[in-house]
């Protein structure tokens, strides 16, 4: 295993040969329009989103097209707080599965990474790489096998539930602190056990502090992964109070069509949308260095 | 006593700070023989975890692959051998459904890939690191978005009255009747595919940046000199260095035939869109399983099955096809 730390993050052609900045001159303003053609493709969905949360409903209908409002508004904001209880509700319920689900896994996901970097013992490495390959088998019927399992566990129906399942997906989570701590030396762990320490202790006061930087990349994947996830969490959840948002938005504004005839309030499920995405949109532009390192370090598979 | 005080002074001398450390490793060294109790210890959380709710639904789900299991009906699981993949030969709306799938994949992952490479290959050529990262930010911001929220934005913008997309086709490029996007049954997997499309490229932008960044600069240099353009530098270098992640992409890739969510977001639990034109293999298989008649689960999961393998053996196909037009 290659050493992490000595891989930069970014490596942009620091110095092109003449024949190559020749290239890229005459290129440059090409490659530009192109860029941000696709850079208007990415965003244009955002843009009008943001524009139409702050419409006011005449301007909606009448001057739709119109991408920047003239008449800024909170309305829809203040519509989603006073008459959207339920968005309440369940941004709560996602705030508290994916908490949990992202502390569960950092935590064990660490100490099974330190077990496979650190620990000598028999079928490690046979453990290891058996957790690895599977993440690539197929799975029939996984959706229905899991069904089963929750039921009988009286986990159907239930946050904690979500929270077990989700923070379970471990073996790309344990390659990632296995890689972290296989890069930190040894040294200060072993003063740590000259100086009285356990392996627990040592591992806990001395090793895990100096794994942050793993144990944040693991906890903003899972974070991403858990605070949009549709499929799993629909087929678990039948209560409408324990609905998170990944599921809550679909499910309400295609009841809320249906039931009223007001096929949009369009600003407010603009702005709903908006503030279901502000979280993981934060972290991610907070931290977008580490999505890079994520990636690296799964490269590496 | 005498004894006594002499063996003391006698380790006395010994306690140096390198003897200090020799004593102190030798009693490291014998508690690494305690090691494996602490390493199955340390291990244990994360391998129940995975055991129990990721392994053991791998397992069963096999199992019930090959049963008539019904979840309605109690007790009804019998094996059923190849029963359920017989049926499949003979049921008209599996392939109907199969076959919008095979059409999605076709539309998504050319693409998914091609334009990741593409505009990979764009944000590679900035230099400036400022510049750069705000293109990846920008790329990778449909990656994070939850799903549910991604899909419902572009339906929003696709509307076929209200839409932006549709306001632009008909007042700025003077189309007068644009398509209906998701409600027409002839649009809705194409409009579905670039949708997801927009929703993931974002991932194997990353990904191929990587792989070019990591690529060294002195190859095209050399490869200039012995009088190489940009399509063979591409083609004889680029492509060939960046193999590793090709398979990573390929992997990733493999998911998507039998991908479920993207109807049920759009057309809800009781609809596929208009005409079924929504249903992907993936929704049928899933609407067997929780929404029709007994809930047969054992249809349900042989279908899945045979989904899952024939996405694999197809990513594995084009990566060889890749690897053989390469290596010439």
């Amino acid at each position: 295993m290659q050493a992490t730390r000595s891989v930069p993050l970014r490596q942009p052609r620091a110095a092109p040969s003449r024949v190559a900045r020749w290239w890229a001159k005459r290129n440059s303003i090409l490659i530009r329009l192109l860029l941000w053609l696709f850079l208007l493709a990415f965003l244009l969905p955002f843009v009008w989103t943001v524009s139409a949360s702050l419409k006011t409903r005449q301007e909606l209908y009448v001057e739709l097209p119109s991408l920047l409002t003239f008449h800024p508004t909170m309305a829809n904001y203040s519509y989603v707080w006073r008459r959207m209880p339920a968005f309440f509700l369940q941004f709560r319920n996602s705030f508290l599965v994916t908490s949990g689900a992202v502390l569960l896994q950092v935590a064990v996901a660490a100490l099974a990474g330190y077990a496979f970097a650190r620990l000598r013992f028999r079928g490690r490495d046979l453990i290891f790489y058996s957790l690895i390959l599977l993440t690539f088998v197929p799975r029939a019927g996984g959706l229905m096998a899991q069904y089963e399992l929750m039921s009988f566990l009286h986990l159907r129906n239930s946050l904690v539930g979500l929270m077990l399942a989700f923070a379970a997906g471990v073996p790309i989570p344990i390659f990632i602190m296995r890689q972290t701590f296989i890069n930190l030396p040894s040294a200060f762990e072993d003063a740590a056990l000259i100086d009285g320490c356990n392996r627990f202790q040592a591992f806990l006061r001395v090793m895990l502090p100096m794994a942050t930087g793993g144990m944040l990349v693991v906890g903003l994947f899972e974070f991403i992964r858990v605070w949009g996830e549709y499929l799993f969490t629909l087929t678990m959840i039948d209560q409408p109070d324990l609905y998170t948002l990944g599921i809550g938005i679909a499910m309400s504004f295609v009841g809320l069509a249906l039931e009223d005839g007001e096929f949009t309030s369009y600003g407010a499920e603009a702005a709903v949308y908006l503030l279901t995405s502000a979280p993981v949109l934060i972290l991610f532009i907070a931290f977008q260095r580490m999505f890079i390192r994520g990636m690296l370090e799964g490269l590496k598979l | 006593m005498s004894d006594v005080i002499e063996r003391g002074s006698e380790m006395g001398e010994e306690r140096t700070v390198m003897g200090n450390w020799r004593q102190a490793l030798r009693g490291v060294r014998q508690d690494r023989a305690g090691d494996a109790l602490m390493g199955y210890l340390f291990i244990l959380p994360a391998l129940a975890l995975y055991l129990i709710f990721s392994g053991y639904p791998l397992i069963r789900g096999l199992m019930i692959a090959f049963s008539d299991y019904r979840y309605l009906i109690p007790d009804h699981q019998p094996f059923n051998g190849l029963a359920n993949f017989v049926e499949m030969v003979y049921d008209p709306l599996f392939w109907a459904s199969f076959g919008r799938s095979l059409y999605y994949t076709l539309i998504y992952t050319p693409l998914n890939i091609g334009l990741g490479l593409l505009i990979a290959l764009l944000i590679a050529r900035i230099t400036r690191p400022f510049e750069a990262s705000i293109y990846r930010v920008v790329a990778y911001l449909p990656v994070v978005l939850p799903i549910a929220v991604a899909l419902l934005l572009w339906k929003q913008l696709l509307h076929p009255q209200f839409g932006y997309l549709n306001y632009f086709l008909r007042e700025g490029l003077g189309i007068a009747n644009p398509p209906a996007w998701l409600a027409d049954p002839q649009w809705v997997i194409p409009t579905l595919a670039v949708a997801a499309v927009w929703k993931h490229v974002g991932q194997n932008i990353l990904l191929f940046l990587i792989g070019l960044y990591n690529i060294n600069n002195e190859l095209y240099e050399a490869a200039a000199i012995d009088g190489a353009t940009g399509w063979a530098q591409f083609r004889h270098i680029t492509l060939p260095l960046l193999k590793p992640t090709f398979t990573v992409v390929l992997v990733l890739a493999a998911g998507i035939l039998g991908t479920a969510e993207e109807s049920l977001i759009l057309f809800g639990r009781t609809s596929a869109g208009p005409e079924n034109a929504g249903m992907l293999v993936g929704r049928y298989a899933y609407d067997i399983a929780f929404f029709l008649g007994d809930l047969r689960w054992g249809y349900a999961a042989a279908i899945n099955l045979t989904m899952g393998i024939l996405s694999m053996l197809m990513a594995g196909v084009v990566f060889k096809l890749f690897r053989a037009e390469r290596t010439d």
